[in-house]
């Protein structure tokens, strides 16, 4: 006899299910460790972890330094989609702009682009600027490329359709372009903005200072490998909620979209 | 004929085998390291005519790492057998990660020859320690003992550090263009980096590590107290040739050959280190002995738990053994 789904909704066997697998790791965590079958320095106990963040949130200095990633993820999240919708765009409409943008953007994809860090230290300083700066450069390319793409590639039947209706160029632009190339921006952009996060993280464990990474970094310095963990755990979260608040972002924005519409 | 030929193959695979057991017998021991010359180890085992038992009681593979902190983490893992670790590497291994660490010779001493620079451009407003209010400071790792220094010599001036002066992290290698930028208003020099930074001049010293936390045993050599126990005679071979080599490297005769050899170990031209390494004065401590400086490695620990960056402090007489290189010293005699 199968839960019916009021049963299966009060229960909160969906949840279950759906979170299955990670609880299923978590408790494989903390066994291997309870069985010692690790040595702690090198793999503390989960319930360990958990125990030094809460007195870590308590501290204060934990929440200070993941706000601090979080502005430095954000604040380059944003000016990536700006300039890098901005830039697709323009290569979309523009002949000399894609002559001149599609070769860069190609050469500019695959250049592991945190290697830049050192120079833009020397160029901005070892504050906040160089690390919002070497995050924006590490994140546009993917929003350029996802959105250049995404108006190239529009159905021209709808494009047709608009203009034996008489639609002027710049209505075709705003009504039939950027909603058709939406799906393909919004998908650079959860791309993007997971990049941040983690790029964010990499320049300050690159130089330093506050915010998440160098928290890892200092505990690793000085062997608190619970404290790694912890930084590692919060990542994560803070990853799954900034992703998923896209995806909820991406629903209702596409709510007319049929991939919104048509369930596979 | 066939039957020859197969007693032949025969025979050579039992010589092969028989050649190479003495080698597989041979304990093997994975030392880490994070720079020459400043650390010597990789230079004297890299020269067959400096030791007297690799290959014969062990084998020897040096391995690099960027830091100390990683090499601890190897050392847990059983995937090096001797760390080269910085004192506080060494405190936090013991402290934080609870490890049964043994301390078991010197690598180098800051203070009682070279000292780390903190230099300022020539030009600079900044005249003494007092000036430094509202300054920016570049250190290379905080906690380290660079961080520790500055801080102490700081308080010793009645300025805050982090509140009164702004700390900034930067590699060693970029100190000298970032001080020359001016996007730090300090910048700190160790050996090899003062010397360029002198040769092309424009940057005077303000003060020195030894300033804030007088000798500094900076490196030690570190193994798990298990491993020892169980491998005295390895490791007591391995330090007599370790100090064999020290002597060598530090006698002013060998000092034409000595920098060749660093020059060939780090494909660098000979002129980079002509004007420092294995100099008094210019290049680092390292104890011709071997010998730690305890009472510098206790005050040291000690400054780590006083400057909050280490829990508590411990005696580090706890977690050294001086037997095995008093050995090696008597085999050497």
């Amino acid at each position: 006899m199968h839960a019916t789904p009021v049963l299966r909704r009060a229960l909160g066997l969906g949840v279950l299910k759906r979170w299955a697998s990670v609880i299923a790791l978590f408790a494989l965590w903390e066994g291997v460790c309870r069985a010692r079958l690790v040595d702690p320095f090198l793999l503390p106990a989960l319930s360990e972890v958990l125990r030094r963040g809460a007195g870590e949130l308590w501290s204060g200095e934990l929440v200070a330094f993941t706000a601090l990633t979080l502005y430095r993820t954000l604040a380059a999240f944003v000016l990536a989609g700006a300039i890098g919708i901005a830039i697709g765009v323009s290569m979309s409409l523009s002949a000399p702009l894609r002559w001149f943008g599609e070769p860069v953007v190609s050469f500019a994809f695959p250049i592991p682009k945190i290697a830049l860090m050192p120079i833009f230290v020397l160029w901005f300083g070892v504050f906040d600027l160089s690390k919002i700066v070497m995050t924006t450069v590490a994140a546009v390319v993917t929003v350029i490329s996802a959105t250049h793409l995404g108006t190239r590639h529009i159905d021209k039947y709808l494009l047709w359709s608009a203009q034996s209706l008489g639609t002027h160029r710049r209505a075709l632009f705003w009504k039939i372009v950027i909603p058709a190339a939406l799906p393909a921006i919004l998908t650079g952009l959860q791309i993007a903005l997971p990049m941040c996060l983690i790029v964010s993280i990499v320049t300050e464990m690159i130089t330093g200072g506050r915010g998440l990474g160098g928290y890892m970094i200092y505990a690793s310095r000085f062997a608190e490998s619970d404290k790694v963990f912890l930084g590692i755990f919060l990542t994560a979260l803070i990853g799954y909620v900034l992703t998923e608040g896209l995806a909820m972002a991406r629903r209702r924005l596409l709510a007319w979209h049929p991939e919104e519409t048509v369930m596979v | 004929m066939h039957g020859l030929r197969s007693l032949t193959v025969a025979v050579l695979a039992v010589a092969g085998l028989m050649a190479a057991l003495p080698a597989l017998a041979q304990p093997k021991l994975r030392v880490g390291y994070v720079v020459v010359p400043i650390q010597l180890g990789p230079l004297i085992f890299a020269n067959d005519k400096l030791t007297v038992h690799k290959g014969k009681s062990y084998t020897v593979e040096f391995i690099h790492f960027r830091g100390s902190a990683p090499q601890l983490t190897a050392l847990v893992a059983g995937e090096l057998e001797i760390a080269a670790l910085a004192f506080s590497t060494f405190a936090a291994g013991i402290v934080n990660a609870r490890q049964d660490l043994v301390a078991l010779a010197d690598i180098a001493r800051d203070g009682p020859s070279f000292s780390t620079v903190y230099g300022v451009l020539a030009d600079s407003p900044i005249q003494t320690i007092p000036d430094l209010k509202g300054k920016v400071l570049a250190i290379n790792a905080k906690g380290g003992a660079v961080d520790m220094a500055a801080r102490i010599v700081l308080l010793q001036h009645g300025l805050k550090p982090g509140l009164d002066v702004t700390f900034i992290e930067a590699q060693f290698g970029a100190m000298e263009a970032m001080l020359r930028q001016r996007k730090t208003d300090v910048a700190t020099f160790v050996a090899p980096f003062w010397a360029a930074a002198q040769r092309k001049g424009g940057i005077r010293p303000l003060f020195y590590q030894r300033d804030g936390l007088g000798t500094t045993q900076f490196l030690l050599y570190v193994a798990r107290r298990e491993y020892v126990a169980q491998h005295r005679q390895v490791l007591v071979d391995w330090l007599e040739d370790y100090v064999r080599g020290t002597r060598w490297f530090l006698d002013p005769a060998n000092r034409e050959e000595a920098l060749a050899l660093t020059a060939a170990f780090t494909k660098r031209p000979p002129s980079a280190y002509a004007d420092w390494a294995f100099l008094p004065g210019k290049d680092y401590y390292h104890d011709p002995d071997g010998r730690l400086d305890l009472q510098a490695l206790q005050r040291n620990i000690d400054a780590l738990q006083e400057l909050g960056i280490l829990r508590r402090s411990f005696p580090v007489a706890d977690h050294t053994d001086a037997s095995l290189l008093e050995a090696a010293l008597a085999q050497l005699r």
